[in-house]
């Protein structure tokens, strides 16, 4: 959120996102044409940034003293034992860490499971028609990570003509942490079946649906040439 | 003994989407309240305590700035998208094994293109660091205004308060003065 309180108004508009495109397109022009005012944008940015940095420091600065007013004392004593209580309390121990070794369930979170086994589809470019260039140029936005800018693109792009569009959009949506939607997106990608179906049973898992990732999962992990069984089978095991 | 206080996700996201003090609270107790996601890292990830804690600090300060910038919309449950980012954090930890200055490129989405483009060769040619020194010459209250004002959009009473000056008017005017003075820098 870039205020104009203190960078001057006509630059702090367009490092904010707020002029019409034809109007950021006509302040890029100008900028080409004239040296000074892209010098003049380039030093208010770094200005922007080193307040955002120093601010974020600070915070983190304020943070990280919480942690350590809150954090528990591992050297702090919470009980004070009578010396054969010791004994005991020992004994306790001893059957306590039996019983946790022992346990049987050692299910982990949806979200848990999803950051262990995401790793995003490598987005390989193409060459040839139009919307193969607008493809390239969205793929190189997805694989610069910039996932707001790659999905604006993949949406422009004939769905029916490149069905590879559809299915990074919701990729792209994964990413940007809007399972809802790229579950929506991959469920209409024609083709990339096994894609399709694991990244959508990611989708359940950042959402935090177990039962929905579940059946998801199950499926990939009765499908025996699904390139993604074993790791479906390792998540069913943990889910 | 006294019940901790506890909110709804519905609070906590209006709060943090009011910015100023009640958004800084806010963060703050969505902080302590999740803080055994370090110990848990520790443990699954082979991280550091120090390196986990790191991660855990960025990863809060990226929830409240994803919730101001709208990219959360409360389609999850907070704890678990604060989870999802917190790992994800982690996992990129390991791999990189190694602390990255933070990339700014990716926290400021409402850049245009272009601007996107500069940022990326600011940083990669560590051109920041020049200018940090001339804003040094600022001076630390003048920073603290302008940086609350323009970044975490505290009013001019919890400025005041931050700072410790008695009214609004005085923040008002020291504001004044404080942009005169950094444009007069920049212009040097």
């Amino acid at each position: 959120m870039i205020e104009d309180n203190y960078i001057p108004p006509e630059i702090a508009t367009y490092l904010a996102g707020g002029l019409s495109p034809e109007a950021e397109q006509a302040f890029e022009q100008k900028m080409a044409q004239d040296p000074a005012l892209e010098a003049e944008v380039k030093k208010w940015l770094k200005v922007y940034v080193i307040g955002l940095e120093e601010t974020r420091e600070a915070w983190k600065h304020e943070l990280n003293a919480r942690y350590t007013q809150t954090a528990p004392d591992p050297s702090s004593k919470i009980f004070s034992f009578k010396p054969w209580y010791a004994w005991a309390a020992s004994a306790a121990a001893v059957i306590l860490l039996l019983v946790i070794y022992f346990w049987p369930d050692k299910s982990l979170a949806p979200a848990e499971l999803y950051a262990a086994y995401y790793e995003p589809l490598p987005a390989r470019e193409l060459k040839g028609q139009t919307e193969a260039n607008m493809l390239n140029q969205a793929h190189q936005l997805y694989n610069q990570k910039q996932f707001s800018e790659a999905l604006a693109l993949y949406q422009q792009i004939p769905a029916d003509s490149i069905p590879e569009a559809v299915l990074f959009a919701g990729l792209a949506y994964l990413e940007l942490e809007q399972p809802g939607e790229a579950r929506n997106l991959l469920g209409e990608v024609i083709g990339f079946d096994q894609e399709k179906s694991w990244y959508v049973a990611l989708a359940w898992l950042q959402e935090g649906k177990k039962e929905e990732a579940r059946t998801q999962l199950e499926s990939i992990a009765a499908t025996p040439s699904h390139y993604r069984q074993q790791q479906a089978k390792e998540i069913l095991e943990k889910l | 003994m006294s019940e901790a206080i506890t909110y709804s996700d519905e609070e906590i996201l209006e709060a943090i989407r009011a910015n100023g003090v009640r958004g800084r609270r806010m963060t703050a107790y969505l902080f302590d309240k999740h803080q055994g996601y370090v110990i848990n890292a520790v443990r699954k990830f082979r991280l550091s305590e120090e390196d986990a804690r790191d991660v855990y600090t960025d990863a809060i300060i990226a929830l409240n700035r994803q919730i101001l910038q709208g990219k959360f919309r409360g389609d999850s449950k907070i704890s678990t998208y604060l989870y999802s980012i917190f790992f994800n954090r982690c996992r990129n930890r390991v791999r990189d094994n190694l602390r990255k200055p933070h990339n700014w490129v990716d926290e400021i989405p409402e850049l245009p293109s272009r601007a996107r483009d500069m940022l990326q060769e600011i940083m990669d040619k560590e051109e920041i660091k020049g200018l940090k020194a001339k804003l040094e010459m600022l001076g630390e209250t003048c920073r603290k205004i302008l940086w609350d004002w323009g970044y975490f959009g505290y009013s001019l009473e919890e400025i005041a308060e931050r700072i410790g000056f008695s009214n609004t008017r005085s923040v008002s005017s020291k504001k004044s003065a404080c942009i005169k003075k950094l444009r007069e820098l920049m212009a040097e």
